[in-house]
């Protein structure tokens, strides 16, 4: 029992008595529970009681061992019963009992007890079935406790409900009729009762077997006030036996809750961020990359945790940023929560990166936006930006950054860039341009000039005369650049051959009759023929004879007589070129 | 001899004649690099009112005008500069992203057939056309030449084949450029410059309302009267506007 000083810390002294009103012929049970971690040696003190007799009493020992949670708890209750014996009628008060342990003293409540007249009826039980929890009549006590924590909360702030039956009877069966829906709530069940327990309570000096039925958590969807569902309980319990001959009978009730209401309120407009997500509570963020280095292909994993307290299932994780060259897989998503009233927990997001060109990548922060209840505002928290450094990696085919063709990322439209030539000039056409007419002109005119050639030609070949008559001067010029020639060398014989060959060609040609076959009778006959007068002619015909005989003869001629010969003949060719020939065809 | 150096000579000169004026968009070019687009407009502006007439010009000041958010003047620029170069990508691109700014929806339904025959009657530019029109003609001309000059019947017949394939190459080249340059010459449509114009049955605002226009738009023009512009729209719909409303393409 040494250790019982270190272990018996947790000890509450309970009084209670077995009824709030008591006949002057009947008992009262006061009854004084020390509970206690451990066996410990304590004896309540009881007062004077005014009005009352002790005239019995007995102490019995409990233990019980609760699991919860995987945990043990184990409690001993001693309980030490007092018979009182009312002494007269009226409203009495018992006062605390002080209990004292090691240097500690422990107290208990005060209870009221109202003693009546003797009256046999009290103690009969009614015989009907009954609903409600007006059984006060025959003693019996059911009442369903409904217990929100809160009476006024926003949309998505959960807030818990528990219900509790009590009854200062013990009960034999238990049997749900009605369970309640929470129209307009998410529920959680965070507990339901799968046999019958209970638990001592005294309420206001009464001790009462506690029946824990079931407790919700409940987050609000919409603003209204709500009366929540009733609970419906089919109660069922023995009436002990009176007489010898009666075995005792199982009465069931039909027990509701009370009603309680729930006013939700709309989360307030003004100051509600764009990117809010709907998460109501109180809330941490948190961060963490799986590794600060990786290679392009490989992946790394950002973790996101929002831990607190709040709608935690109830909210969409904020989205991640848009890192160019990281690659993005939808987000992994869990909620864990925590008992008893799954109000408190943590969301995890995990996003998968898959880094897909080396460099050093700043992640930018996340921001999450709540809705704090507490003070009633928009809250939001903020991430520090990691950093991320990304080498080459191997990227071989079948590795995931290799396989994937994706669509270009197209960030906006703008109109296209402008033409940046920095010299221009005006605009001109070029058919207005004078040398593009002076081309056609020039193409025209040598159609022309081409069609002209062409008759010239023509005309050429066809007549021979024609040619000879143009040719004529330009026979003559050889002709008589021969005979300056010989002129100049003195060359008597070879001035007059040349000489006289000047003259017969030059006839012949503009006659059009063969220079060599002509004698001087053929030419003087032509030369008549033309419009020539007979001295003109007479004297072609002379310089003829002189040249013949000259040629042949060996006359002496001095360079003076030449030179005379010489103008001579060009008086005469100046002559003969001046006249019109007719043409012989 | 002489005639060749002559045509040669001429030849080479073209390309000398063809240099013109220059004029300087470097100011203008770097303000609009530097997104001061107020400052490009102005200087762009400074250009045009010396009455430059220019593809690069027209498109980049159509930029600026459409950075500033002047629609109107943006599409007037825009549908100048398509004068010079109907089929251009980059402008044509910049069109349609200023049609959906604009708020008249204007549909360009083209059939298969009318962009084939579209691409081919603006495949070339007016000048190139010109320079066609000159060289079939030359060519036209040296196949004459030859005709007149040669004297073997199988050639004469060859060269009398090609010259007809080059007549009707010259004849439809001829004819597309002068359609072209009367489209360019043409003052047959108008960009709308005012925010919101109303159109009226005739000639005056005591006329009737016929309906109602925004900036942006692209009207034909049917004639003028004084201060009013007879306008047609793409829908066959016509109406009297201001004339100080629109800018004449």
């Amino acid at each position: 029992m040494v250790n019982a000083v270190y272990f018996a810390d947790n000890i509450t002294v309970t009084s209670y008595v077995d009824k709030s009103t008591v006949s002057l012929n009947e008992l009262l049970n006061l009854t004084v529970e020390i509970k206690s971690d451990e066996q410990i040696s304590a004896e309540p003190e009881i007062p004077q009681l005014t009005g009352f007799q002790i005239v019995g009493q007995s102490s019995s020992s409990s233990t019980s061992i609760e699991i919860i949670n995987n945990e043990m708890f184990r409690s001993v209750t001693q309980s030490f019963t007092y018979s009182l014996r009312p002494l007269k009628t009226g409203s009495f008060t018992i006062p605390p009992i002080y209990t004292k342990y090691k240097n500690s003293t422990y107290r208990s409540k005060t209870i009221n007890v109202t003693v009546v007249e003797e009256n046999s009826n009290i103690t009969q039980p009614r015989q009907q079935p009954q609903k409600g929890n007006d059984n006060s009549s025959n003693n019996v006590q059911i009442f369903l406790q409904a217990t929100p924590n809160k009476s006024e909360v926003f949309v998505g702030e959960p807030f818990t409900i528990k219900y509790v039956l009590y009854s200062n009877k013990g009960l034999v069966g238990l049997n749900a009729e009605k369970m309640p829906e929470f129209a307009g709530f998410v529920k959680e069940e965070t507990f339901q009762t799968k046999n019958i327990t209970h638990t001592l309570e005294v309420i206001n000096g009464i001790r009462y077997y506690a029946y824990r039925i079931s407790n919700y958590t409940l987050f609000p969807t919409n603003a209204n006030t709500f009366t929540l569902d009733k609970m419906e309980l089919l109660c069922a319990y023995e009436v002990p036996a009176k007489s010898f001959f009666d075995f005792g009978t199982t009465k069931r009730v039909y027990i509701h809750s009370n009603t309680t209401s729930i006013k939700v309120k709309p989360l307030p407009v003004t100051g509600q961020p764009i990117n809010f997500s709907g998460a109501v509570g109180k809330f941490d963020i948190k961060s963490e990359l799986s590794s600060s280095q990786v290679k392009t292909g490989e992946s790394v994993t950002l973790t996101l945790t929002i831990s607190g307290s709040g709608n935690i299932r109830m909210f969409d994780p904020p989205t991640l940023p848009v890192i160019p060259n990281i690659d993005t897989f939808p987000p992994e998503e869990s909620d864990e929560l925590y008992q008893p009233d799954n109000i408190s927990g943590k969301k995890v997001i995990k996003y998968i990166l898959i880094p897909e060109e080396p460099g050093t990548y700043n992640l930018p922060a996340i921001s999450f936006t709540y809705f704090d209840p507490g003070s009633e505002t928009y809250k939001t928290i903020t991430t520090r930006s990691l950093s991320l450094i990304v080498e080459k990696g191997k990227i071989t085919p079948g590795s995931l950054s290799y396989i994937r063709p994706q669509d270009i990322d197209i960030q906006g439209l703008d109109i296209n860039f402008i033409i940046t030539k920095n010299s221009i000039t005006g605009y001109t056409l070029v058919i207005s341009q004078v040398w593009f007419w002076i081309l056609i002109v020039l193409s025209l005119l040598s159609i022309i000039a081409i069609l002209i050639i062409k008759k010239e030609r023509e005309k050429l070949l066809q007549d021979k005369a024609y040619y000879r008559a143009r040719i004529s001067n330009k026979q003559l010029q050889k002709d008589l650049n021969k005979v300056q020639a010989a002129l100049k060398e003195d060359d008597i014989s070879g001035f007059f051959v040349a000489a006289d060959n000047a003259l017969k060609n030059f006839i012949a040609n503009k006659c059009n009759i063969s220079a060599s076959a002509s004698t001087i009778q053929d030419l003087t006959f032509e030369l008549q023929k033309n419009e020539l007068s007979a001295q003109e002619i007479a004297d072609i015909i002379e310089f003829l004879k002189i040249t013949d005989s000259a040629r042949f003869g060996g006359i002496e001629f001095s360079h003076e007589e030449l030179e005379e010969k010489y103008s001579e003949l060009n008086t005469i060719l100046q002559n003969l070129s001046k006249t019109k020939f007719r043409k012989k065809r | 001899m002489k005639k060749n150096i002559f045509i040669l000579s001429i030849v080479f000169l073209i390309p000398l004649l063809l240099c013109a004026k220059e004029y300087d968009l470097s100011a203008a070019n770097s303000a609009y690099q530097e997104q001061n687009y107020q400052q490009a407009e102005e200087e762009y502006m400074k250009v045009v009112s010396e009455g430059v007439k220019n593809f690069e010009l027209f498109y980049n000041l159509g930029n600026t005008y459409f950075k500033l958010n002047d629609l109107g003047n943006a599409r007037l620029y825009y549908e100048k500069a398509a004068k010079f170069e109907p089929l251009n990508t980059e402008l044509n691109e910049n069109i349609a992203m200023l049609m959906a700014s604009i708020k008249d929806k204007e549909e360009v339904n083209r059939s298969f057939v009318e962009t084939l025959l579209r691409k081919i009657y603006y495949a070339f530019s007016i000048n190139l056309l010109g320079v066609f029109v000159l060289f079939t003609f030359i060519i036209m001309m040296v196949f004459i030449i030859i005709l007149i000059m040669s004297k073997s019947i199988m050639f004469k017949r060859i060269v009398k084949i090609l010259l007809v394939v080059f007549a009707v190459i010259f004849f439809m080249v001829t004819v597309t450029e002068v359609m072209r340059i009367r489209d360019f010459y043409a003052d047959d449509s108008a960009v709308i410059l005012d925010e919101t114009v109303i159109a009226y049955s005739g000639p005056s605002e005591d006329f009737p309302q016929v309906f109602t226009i925004h900036e942006g738009l692209k009207v034909s023009i049917e004639r003028f009267d004084n201060d009013w512009v007879l306008i047609k729209l793409p829908s066959g719909n016509g109406g009297w506007v201001i004339a100080t409303s629109l800018g004449i393409i």
